[in-house]
């Protein structure tokens, strides 16, 4: 693990949209596409926007954790 | 925060924004659609030895619950994995699916799915879905768009999302008393009034060579969203299952030809997660499949289903449901045999790569088709491969 990641952390997982099925758990597997680039992005993207909005949340209504 | 950032409190929980878990927190956002979930070192904790032990993303409750909130249908659909029937055995009242629901947000369960037999009929179902939002949990529906009126319609605003029950194009569609003409009827009127719409599909041997005319008649109706089921041998489709269940090249080739359909179609396709085992045997890298969501047998981790009588279970497939009722929702180690199963995972699954994401397929096929709950899914081609 390099210095940044030690400090910074990671994203595991990013799962988009939510489960409209009321018997099984789906995955949208269009992230499939384009080879391994948009899991890339969609990792950053997840990323980027958690930290922001953490952020932002706790400055807006308090201690997040 | 914002029209297009919006995050979602952890149900029970006032003010906070991360679920703690095992491997770090999860965070969930309303809007875009989605559950993140980071290390400790992301949330400035301190990495605890055990945090990656298994290597596995379980967390502490589940995220979703799926409800099954009432056994009593006139649908009569011929593969009905709740065997529904008009007349359904005793089932929960609105008082007592107030307290699940109680349980569940106090477990930080973040979503809901509710499907029935047939719920648009179901006096309460609206008033349970407003009763989860005011505990921060999201409520999505299944339905099979009986009785589905546009005052109904309208009414199904509270949920998040909205999915109706359509197994393909035409004659492919095999609902019982909802013929394909009253689906399409009951997606339009979806459509008209809810702005998050899709449909769920049980892809079988039969349907499956339809699945492009599925994509072409979902994209003229302006739907995007599908999700695409296996047939699973639970209720009236366990005596169907063996010629409903998709063939060997079936299921070998149905992850590259749902992704084509998405590409030429601009369609977000999602599979089940009894498909987990199809997608790992397509050869994509298990890190890639982690980060982008995917999850094989979750049940009893990411999800645990109460069904119409209160009988809680791993998922609602598991028909060994009877053994414990709602009220066990959180106590520790109920679902051992889902849970742990990959710790006495048998070969090849315990040689497989992909093992811990795709923790040994459907355990629900597996126990049908073997006798035994612990058999690799001898439906995953790579088992298939092997035999
Ligand atoms: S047994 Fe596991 S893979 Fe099969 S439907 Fe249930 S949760 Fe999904
Ligand atoms: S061999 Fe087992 S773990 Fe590997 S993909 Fe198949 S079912 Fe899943």
């Amino acid at each position: 693990m390099n210095r940044k990641a030690k400090t910074k952390g990671s994203v595991l997982s990013v799962r988009t949209g939510s489960n409209p099925n009321s018997s099984s758990l789906g995955v949208d597997v269009t992230w499939l596409l384009g080879g391994g680039v948009l899991v890339g992005l969609l990792t950053m993207v997840g990323q980027t926007l958690t930290r922001w909005a953490l952020t932002r949340a706790k400055s807006k209504h308090g201690q997040m954790d | 925060m914002g029209k297009w950032i919006e995050l979602q409190a952890v149900p029970g929980a006032r003010d906070r924004w991360v679920r703690a878990e095992p491997f770090g927190g999860t965070v969930s956002f309303r809007r875009p659609e989605m559950l993140v979930m980071v290390d400790h070192a992301f949330l400035g904790q301190r990495q605890p030895k055990s945090a990656t032990a298994s290597g596995r993303l379980d967390p502490a409750a589940p995220y979703e619950a799926h409800l099954t909130v009432g056994h009593r249908c006139t649908v009569g659909c011929p593969g009905c994995y709740i065997d529904a029937r008009e007349d359904g055995p005793a089932e929960l009242g609105f008082d007592e699916w107030q307290r699940v629901l109680d349980k569940l947000a106090s477990l930080g369960v973040f979503h809901v799915a509710l499907g029935a037999g047939e719920s648009t009929p179901l006096a309460f179902l609206i008033d349970l879905a407003h009763y989860a939002r005011g505990l921060g949990i999201t409520p999505n529906l299944s339905t099979a768009g009986l009785h589905l009126t546009p005052r109904l319609a309208q009414k199904l605003g509270v949920f998040g999302r909205v999915h109706l029950s359509l197994d393909g194009a035409g004659r492919d569609h095999m609902r019982g008393r909802v013929g394909f003409a009253s689906a399409l009827m009951s997606l339009r009127i979806l459509r008209a009034y809810h702005p998050r719409v899709g449909v769920n599909c049980v892809v079988t041997r039969a349907s499956f060579p339809g699945l492009g005319r599925l994509f072409r008649m979902l994209k003229r109706e302006g739907v995007v969203d599908v999700e695409l089921l296996r047939f699973k041998p639970a209720g009236r489709g366990a005596e169907l299952f063996a010629q409903m269940d998709l063939t060997t090249e079936q299921k070998r080739t149905v992850v590259q030809k749902v992704l084509q359909l998405a590409r030429r179609y601009r369609m977000r396709p999602r599979l089940d997660c009894s498909f987990a085992p199809m997608v790992c045997a397509a050869g994509y890298d298990p890190t890639r499949l982690v980060r982008m969501g995917l999850a094989g047998c979750v049940g009893g981790s990411w999800l645990v289903a109460v069904d119409g009588r209160g009988c809680l279970s791993a998922c609602s497939f598991d028909n060994t449901a009877g053994a414990l009722s709602w009220s066990d929702l959180g106590r520790p180690g109920m679902m051992t045999p889902f849970t742990n199963w990959i710790d006495q995972a048998p070969s090849p699954c315990a040689e497989c790569r992909w093992l811990q994401v795709c923790r040994g397929g459907c355990h629900v096929v597996a126990r049908h088709l073997t006798g035994d709950f612990n058999a690799p899914d001898p439906g995953c081609p790579l088992v298939q491969a092997q035999a």
